[in-house]
Parts: structure tokens; sequence; C-alpha cells
């Protein structure tokens, strides 16, 4: 009989956000799957709603939810709802785009305007460092640019894997590290219904009484 | 930007307007392989279901309404007298913890929507609550709860002895197969009040209860009994499956977040959205008069002028309001009233449905509050649409809405809408070219499933709907 699995402390649903092809989708699953898909390859992303991964912090597991953008990003379209609940947002750019490090603000300000709780922990990152000839955005231009949003800052390469892990590790410690983010009830999760084929008796369920 | 990254592109199905059909038709067919482009002329999702905070709803009344679809939107003061403005004030607080929704809208526990969020797996990503209550209002009020259980039936002290024993009978034959279509054959095409009338002895508030708030028929709809019985089962039958009641409405936006989980779906399948597009007209491909397939062999039959630019498309899913004045009719008008109330007058923690039936007409009614996310702790929504012109509505929908809601609670501010219901004119089909009604005076979700499925199936091919 195979051992009950440990109790899962806590669910912390992550999400991504950023201009196109900064990398987002290539973090992710650099992350979850250990996989990096080559430029031409990338369109392979379509179909990932999000990814879930286990994750220890000081001997207890949590599990990670990881969303990605399905390509909502593109136009600007993604769905209020793929804000919601959030405990953790990683803020992509690309440090060999100068442009993609710019637009960082519209998408602090959607995300402002979308999560509403002020305890959400927001991370930049700065990805494609194997590109570093290529480099417009300096290390310290992000550190700085982080510092000001009161958020965490690491430089990544999905490519190579260099900073993966660790990003994604120290925001889920930063989530553990606040409690009042994910301790406190779903937001409307008393009595809320979960769609699924469980079946109850029905009241016309045949019973003529 | 979209205009430019787009022009010239092909797609086998081009959406226009984000409401529940449309978002369906793209979710379903972007995961059968199709490539998919759905597009908004807003810069929000939900199309006729769009659902905004108090502020956003009065700038989007001055603003970017589509007159054609809500040629009236008036501010009334509330009880206080205060003006519109000052009304606004009042609400200010908690602004964002409000979801007002254009077409309020639930979904039978056992209907097509729920089945179909269970088997595309999109039920994930929408939360529901329970509709907990349903009532009949009466002029002056108070509402009086329509029984959710068998259990529900006996216990009710409102209720005589013989009309619990009416209900029960109603109740056992819906419930039994057998029963249940000996009871409509014999009702041949009797008239559904004559038939619940004759058959089960119903009259007064029961035949009231029964007629609109189970049923949910129209004022004034004619509807045979067979048809009324299958609503009536379909609701009896939605009791028990995830609690006592039958229906289910959405968190944060009842219509807009299933659209919006239908988007993300397509989304996730490879389709591609662009809202606050400069979309149209659409026109047919010139170089494919004759419907079967142009030169070059990419089967476009549309142009799309979209943003500056323009794609191609082999199908073209519409709402009415985006279709060309001479192929829209306006299928009916309603008035509809969203109202504010101070205090949660039907529960702080509830959703309810009501019908408020008078000598005037019948109005349908939906309650909600910080149950569904849609309303600040301590405050309601309250929701009222009947059919018909503003100017001969608004009396009739005020009566409901003070009735329904009693002393105990004042409006801090009530928008009275006039809505058209538009819809395809009866003019020369197109091939590829699909219409959809916009949203009428209908509670449930279930016929938008059905009008997705009639452009999934027919319309676009996809075989798991032929």
């Amino acid at each position: 009989m195979a051992a009950a699995a440990p109790e899962i402390a806590g669910s912390f649903k992550i999400l991504f956000v950023g201009d196109s092809n900064v990398g987002k989708s290539s973090i992710l699953l650099r992350f979850t799957d250990d996989v990096f898909l080559p430029p031409d390859e990338t369109s392979a992303t379509i179909g990932v709603d999000f990814k879930v991964k286990m994750h220890e912090v000081g001997g207890k597991r949590y599990k990670l939810l990881l969303w990605d953008t399905a390509g909502q990003e593109r136009f600007r379209t993604l769905t209020s709802s793929y804000y919601r609940g959030v405990h953790g947002v990683v803020l992509v750019y690309d440090v060999s785009s100068r442009e993609s490090f710019e637009h960082l603000d519209t998408w602090v300000e959607e995300v402002g305007t979308y999560c509403l709780d002020p305890d959400v922990v927001k991370m930049v990152v700065g990805n494609k460092i194997d590109k570093e000839s290529e480099r417009q955005v300096t290390r310290r231009e992000g550190a700085e640019y982080a510092r000001r949003l009161q958020a965490l800052f690491l430089e990544c390469s999905a490519k190579t894997r260099t900073g993966v892990q660790q990003a994604i590790e120290e925001l889920a410690s930063k989530i553990v590290d606040t409690p009042a983010l994910w301790r406190k009830p779903a937001s409307g999760a008393k009595g809320t219904v979960s769609i699924d084929e469980s079946v109850a008796s029905g009241f016309g369920g045949g019973c003529a009484c | 930007m979209a205009g430019r990254e787009l022009d010239g592109q092909v797609f086998d199905v081009v959406l226009l307007g984000t409401g529940v059909e449309q978002a369906i038709v793209a979710s379903e067919a972007a995961a059968a392989g199709r490539s998919v482009l759905h597009v908004d002329r807003s810069g929000w999702y939900g199309g006729g279901y769009a659902c905004f905070t108090p502020s956003r709803l009065v700038e989007w009344a001055g603003g970017a309404r589509d007159r054609r679809l809500v040629p009236r939107v008036e501010l009334a003061e509330n009880t206080a007298g205060a003006a519109a403005e000052s009304a606004l004030a009042g609400v200010r607080q908690g602004e964002r913890e409000y979801a007002l929704d254009l077409a309020p809208r639930a979904a039978l526990c056992r209907g097509s929507l729920v089945e179909l969020l269970i088997d595309t797996g999109v039920g994930d990503h929408v939360q529901f609550r329970g509709v907990e209550h349903n009532y009949l209002v009466r002029p002056g009020g108070p509402p009086q709860r329509i029984p959710a259980s068998k259990e529900d039936v006996f216990a009710s002290a409102a209720l005589s002895l013989v009309e619990k024993r009416k209900l029960m009978r109603l109740l056992a034959t819906v419930g039994d197969d057998a029963q249940y279509a000996a009871a409509v054959a014999a009702a041949g095409d009797a008239e559904f009040s004559q038939f619940l009338r004759d058959r089960f002895r119903l009259d007064g508030d029961l035949l009231d209860a029964v007629r609109y708030a189970v049923a949910r028929v129209g004022p004034g709809e004619p509807v045979a009994a067979r048809a009324g019985c299958e609503r009536v089962r379909a609701y009896v039958r939605s009791m028990g499956r995830y609690g006592r009641m039958a229906y289910l409405c959405a968190l944060y936006g009842s219509g807009s977040e299933i659209a919006q989980a239908f988007c993300r779906a397509c989304a996730v399948a490879g389709g591609t959205y662009v809202l606050a597009a400069d979309v149209g007209p659409v026109t047919r491909a010139p170089d494919d008069d004759d419907g079967s397939g142009d030169g070059d062999g990419d089967g476009a039959r549309f142009r799309v002028p979209l943003a500056g630019g323009a794609v191609r498309a082999r199908h073209v899913v519409m709402d009415a309001s985006y279709a060309p004045p001479d192929a829209v009719r306006v299928a009916s008008t309603l008035s509809r009233a969203i109202c504010i109330l101070d205090r949660p007058a039907l529960g702080d923690d509830a959703t309810a449905t009501a019908s408020y039936v008078a000598e005037q007409g019948a109005v349908s009614l939906l309650y909600t509050t910080r149950a569904t996310m849609s309303a600040p702790a301590g405050r309601a929504v309250l929701y009222a649409w009947t059919p018909g012109a503003l100017d001969e509505r608004r009396g009739l929908l005020a009566s409901a809405l003070s009735a329904t809601h009693g002393p105990a609670a004042a409006p801090l501010l009530t928008i009275y809408m006039e809505v058209n219901v538009l819809a395809a004119a009866p003019v020369e089909h197109v091939p590829g070219l699909h219409i959809v009604d916009t949203p009428d005076a209908t509670l449930g979700l279930e016929p938008a499933v059905a009008a997705a499925r009639r452009i999934l199936g027919p319309g676009l091919g996809i075989e798991a709907y032929m």
C-alpha cells in the first residue's frame, strides 16, 4: 500500500505577464517540465492553460499553479478572470528588448487594475540573459525598477536554465512568508458551487410519492 | 497594432462580439482545430452580456453604448430625491466590488450550459453560487418563497393542505417518466396555464408561481402545455444536483464571466483575440462570387476590415449588433432596471430569483449580493426586466422593485434601460454568415447554448454538433 502523500500546506496561483515573445511560456515550461522549445516551435505552447508543480518550502509541500497567458497578451486581451485569486505575478521582459522593459509599466497598471489584494507578490524577471551581446537593459536598471515596485527581481535564461528554478522558488517562498495573502479564505469560497459530474439524488429523481 | 499584424490573414472562423453564444462557438471551433479570430469593438468582453462597475456603467451609457441595441438609459433619482450625480456618490464606496450585468443570467443545474462546462472542462474556471431562493411577488409585497424541495412543500405554512396535495401531484408527475409522458400526451395542444388549471387544479398564487417563477413563462407569451411542462421538468430535475436550488449564478458577473471562460479556452486552443477593434463592415470576398471558394484556393468567402487592415474568413459569426442595418430587425424590446440597494433586503449572503405578477403585467427579477461577488457586503443589486418599451413599463418595473425589496431597504441608485433584441432580418441566407440574436428576456443560459450549437453543427460542420 502506497504511503499517503504528505498534506498540501497551500495552493498558489502564479501568473505570467509581459509582452509577446519575452519568454513567459518558456520560463513556465522550463520550470515545470525542464524543456525549452526552439523559437520556431513556440506555437507548440498552444494548449497550455496552466501547469501544476509541487514545491517544498521549509519541509512543507505547496501546490503551484502556473498560468500561461494563452497568447492573450499579444493584443492586451487577457480576461479579468485570469487575474482573479492570484497570489504571485511574474512580470517578464526580455533583456535584449528595451521596448519589452519599457512596456512593463502598462503591465503593472493592468495588474493593479485587476488584482485588488495589496499583498499579491510581484517579481520582475529579465529573461534571455543568454543573449548577453544583444543586451539592451542592464541588470541594474531591472533591479532598480523592481525596487520601486517593491517587487522581487531576478535575471534568467529559459534557454540555458540559468535562474529559472531560483526565480519561481523565491516567489513561492515570499508567498509562503505572506500568510495574509493565502490563509484568508478565498473570495466567495463559502458556499461556492464547483461544477462537476457529482450528481446527488435529484428532487425529481423518480421518487413518486 | 492588431490590424497591421493580422492584415491579409485567412481564418476559418472570424467572430464579431464576445457574447456567450460567440464565445462558445469560438472555443468549440478552436478545440476542433479551426483557426479562430475573435474580435470585439468594445475594450471588454461580454457584448450584450457585459458587466460593469457603477461608474463604468454610467460612462458606457453616455459613451460607447450601441444606441441601436440600447436606445435609452436613464439614471433615476433615489428615494431621498438626490440627483443622479450624488446617487452615484452613494455607491462610490466599494465601487470596484460591484458587478452590474447588462443582461443578468443564471444556469439550470442540470441544463445544457452546465453539461457543456463539464464536458469541455471550462467549468473549472467559473465559480458559481446557487440561486437559493425563488419568490413570487404580488403588488405591495412581501415576496413569498416558493418551496425548494418536497420537504419545503410539506413544511410550508403558506400553503393549505389542499394546495400541498396539488403541488405534490404536479411534482410527482413531472418527476416520473411514465406519468409525465401520459400527462403530456393527454394535454394535446392545450395552452399551458389552462392545462395546469384543468389537470392539477392550480389557481391563484399556485398557478402564477408555477407559470411565472418555475416555468418562467413571459407575460403574454403563448406556451403550449408540452413546452410549459418541459420547463417545469427542467427546473424540478435541476433541484438536488448541487443543492436544493434549480439555478446557479456565476460569480463576478453572470454572463460575461461565462463568456470570458470560453474565450480563454479558445485562446488556449490557439484562438486570437482582439478587443477595442475598429471592425467591419463585412463584405463578400471579391474573388468569390459563387460562395464555393475563390481562385487562390483558400476558401475565404468574406473580407473583414479590421483596425486599418483586413482579414479574410471562411465563416463569419456575429451578433446582430455588428450586422448592417438592412440585415437586422428589432425582434422585441425590453425594459430593464438595475437597482443598487442600501441594505441586503433578501439576505446578506444570498442570491434569489423573483417573479412579480400584477394586473399590469409580469416582471422577472434577480437579486444578487456579495454571495456572487457582485456587491460589497451590506449592499445588494436587484435586477428587473419585462417586455415592452420603457415609457410603458417604467412604472411596472418600479412597482416590482419596491414590492420585492420592501420597506426595509432603499435604492441608492436605479438605472433604467430600454434594450432591443436584435435579430437577423429575413433576407436571403448568405452561406458562411451566421448572425446571433442579442440577449433577450430569458433568465437561463440554455437558449444561448442551443444557438451556439446550431452554428457549430449545421453552420460550421463541426461533427460533435451535427
